[in-house]
């Protein structure tokens, strides 16, 4: 019994005496108008005696738990024939209070972690959502735009610079192999101390390369610092690094060249002694990208 | 993932997946559904397979008037899965209809009472399928318990409490004592067996075969478990064995209550085996306080009257008795945040 029902059944006497009688004692009346003993009652319901008087005097504590109260005042007005209706309309009256009993121990309650974790766990959602908002928008504007090359008749492009959107999928870790293509006489490193050490080793190194069928020869020429990638057909990576000022950088490979020049403003570019117009990327800046693909 | 975080979108359910009737009780809401468990399949061979009919009350009409190509089944049996698939289904709908509509499938957590005598392979059946309808998680609680915390029985305290919960497939009766089960016994008796021994009856003592449906609105109207003074008729119309054609005749309650001997028996037989198995201190406190009835089946006429005939014990029947194992479920899925599972002893 809670301690709610066991105070309203304290004050209920009271109300009783204003309300004439409510439940318990509205059933006594029926009893005794039928002329039914105590014990014939308490007989029928399988209670001892003391148990029903308490039911007819209101005590319902004493009968355990409110399911109890309700079931006996139902079958005890079975019995006297008195509406179910009214009598627990008159309990519900008494005990207004009265529910259901607890279902864990008062004493146990207690915080404990899963309550933390659910309480969290809208928050954990809102960010895991605004998470994936910022990688889609970091993808939206990263992503490789296809810049715009000027294929008017009147200009002179004896290469065709094509961009195109495969170029975006230029494979940065594409192992360095200069087996077979005529490369000046230093290796490209991935290091930028190396990056550094080949660039000025190539300076002005331009005279000893030897281009065969199917091949490009592609002249760099550095007014300023610039990053630049050079591709071959097959994927090869002719030069990777930093083109320093009053650098001159050449190379040969096998067509379509891939080339991708970090600041086009800081770099001239000649194929085959013809040059190269570098268009810039839109959104990108001045970076630019081109495609040699006819020697 | 996307199950997560619709979760935090959908309504915590309590599930009373019974045989006969399926109740949902949602949290902050209440009982918001309450239909029979039955759908009814369409055999499609045109677009080559079995396509859901209908589901719940739709379903139920449709009981024993399906044309050849539609099944009306009834997918759980004696309070297990007999058909995953359609089970799955089924739920799928209750669920979808509990949260009314919404844009996106609901997800919510959900407490399913199961039989206490249901084994482990049963158990994961009820948890896959309702996982498959949607549910992101899922707990599992022992009927007697859901059924007792629904009637507002105190069973936190330290004093032995006795429910008996007659459903439609199974019957379970369970002593309660400081939120645990000290003992429970389930008997695969309920409605559907009362059902089942009126059709056998009629049919040995008349010779008239009766439906489904006609047997248990016998039982709702004249049934009765114990002797009374008042004998009720209802007018009961079936197939003739012999003659072959459909014929009118009345029944009265004592045969009824002759005709549900057996099942009544066995459920009788099934508390004083509780009694006797119950430790003699929890024995005394539910002598002293008597035996609760919930279920649909605990609403047949006079069975408080005949258990305790039969038991010597005060016996009642809980307010509502057929929402208390949802309305227990519902409860405990409130508590679980404060106190955890294992309070309920959860699975």
């Amino acid at each position: 019994m809670s301690d709610g029902e066991s105070r309203n059944s304290g004050k209920s006497s009271k109300d009783r005496d204003d309300d004439g009688p409510l439940a318990g004692q509205r059933l006594a009346h029926a009893r005794r108008a039928n002329d039914i003993s105590i014990a014939e009652i308490a007989k029928e319901l399988h209670l001892d005696e003391p148990k029903v008087q308490a039911l007819e005097e209101n005590q319902f504590e004493i009968l355990g738990a409110p399911v109890f109260a309700k079931g006996h005042l139902r079958k005890y007005a079975e019995l006297v024939n008195v509406p179910i209706e009214d009598v627990l309309a008159d309990y519900y009256k008494i005990n207004r209070a009265a529910g259901a009993p607890p279902v864990v121990d008062p004493r146990r309650r207690h915080p404990m972690p899963m309550q933390m974790q659910t309480s969290m766990a809208p928050w954990i959602a809102v960010v895991l959502v605004l998470l994936f908002a910022a990688a889609a928008a970091y993808w939206w504007f990263s992503r490789d735009v296809v810049p715009t090359v000027d294929n008017s008749p009147g200009s002179v492009q004896p290469f065709v610079a094509e961009e195109t959107v495969e170029e975006a999928e230029i494979q940065l870790s594409q192992p360095t192999d200069t087996a077979d293509t005529q490369v000046m006489s230093v290796p490209s490193t991935s290091s930028d101390a190396a990056d550094s050490n080949t660039s000025e080793a190539v300076q002005n190194d331009t005279t000893d390369l030897t281009v065969d069928e199917g091949q490009v020869r592609i002249d760099m020429v550095f007014s300023g610092d610039c990053w630049v990638e050079v591709t071959d057909r097959d994927g090869r990576r002719l030069f990777y690094g930093q083109g320093r000022q009053g650098q001159t950088i050449s190379r040969v490979g096998s067509v379509p060249l891939r080339a991708l020049f970090g600041d086009r403003n800081n770099v001239s570019v000649t194929a085959n002694g013809v040059d190269v117009p570098l268009v810039a990327e839109s959104g990108r800046g001045n970076v630019s990208r081109v495609t040699i693909s006819a020697p | 993932m996307f199950k997560n975080i619709f979760g935090y979108f959908s309504n915590d359910l309590s599930i009373d997946l019974g045989t006969a009737n399926t109740l949902i009780y949602s949290r902050g809401h209440g009982i918001v559904l309450d239909e029979p468990s039955v759908v009814a399949i369409r055999e499609d061979s045109g677009r080559g397979g079995r396509m859901v009919e209908a589901v719940g009350m739709e379903a139920k009409n449709m009981l024993g008037r399906t044309p050849g190509n539609i099944t009306a089944i009834r997918p759980l049996k004696d309070g297990v899965i007999a058909d995953f698939t359609v089970t799955e289904k089924m739920l799928q709908h209750f669920i979808r209809k509990a949260h009314g509509k919404r844009y996106f499938s609901p997800s919510p957590r959900v407490l399913i009472c199961v039989p206490y005598g249901s084994t482990q392979v049963e158990r994961r059946a009820i948890r896959e399928s309702a996982e498959g309808a949607g549910a992101r998680k899922v707990h599992l609680i022992p009927e007697p318990m859901a059924a007792a915390i629904g009637a507002g029985m105190p069973v936190h305290e330290a004093r032995g409490s006795m429910v008996l919960d007659i459903g439609g497939g199974t019957s379970e009766v369970a002593v309660i004592s400081l939120n645990g089960i000290v003992y429970a016994a389930s008997v695969r008796i309920g409605g559907d067996r009362f059902d089942e021994a009126i059709t056998n009856y009629v049919r040995r003592n008349y010779g008239i075969l009766i439906g489904e449906a006609t047997a248990e609105r016998i039982k709702h109207e004249i049934g009765s478990a114990f002797p009374g003074q008042e004998v009720r008729e209802a007018s009961v119309k079936g197939r003739n064995l012999s003659e072959g054609v459909p014929r009118s005749f009345t029944l009265n309650s004592n045969e009824i209550l002759e005709a549900l001997q057996e099942p009544l028996q066995g459920i009788v037989g099934a508390v004083k085996e509780a009694l006797e198995q119950t430790p003699p201190e929890l024995g005394a406190d539910v002598a002293e306080r008597g035996i609760v009835l919930t279920g649909g089946g605990a609403m047949l006429r006079d069975l408080d009257k005949l258990l305790m005939e039969e038991t010597g014990l005060p016996v009642v029947i809980a307010d509502d008795p057929l929402t208390c194992v949802a309305r227990g479920g519902g409860r405990v899925i409130e508590l679980i945040d404060e106190h955890g599972p294992a309070v309920f002893g959860l699975e």
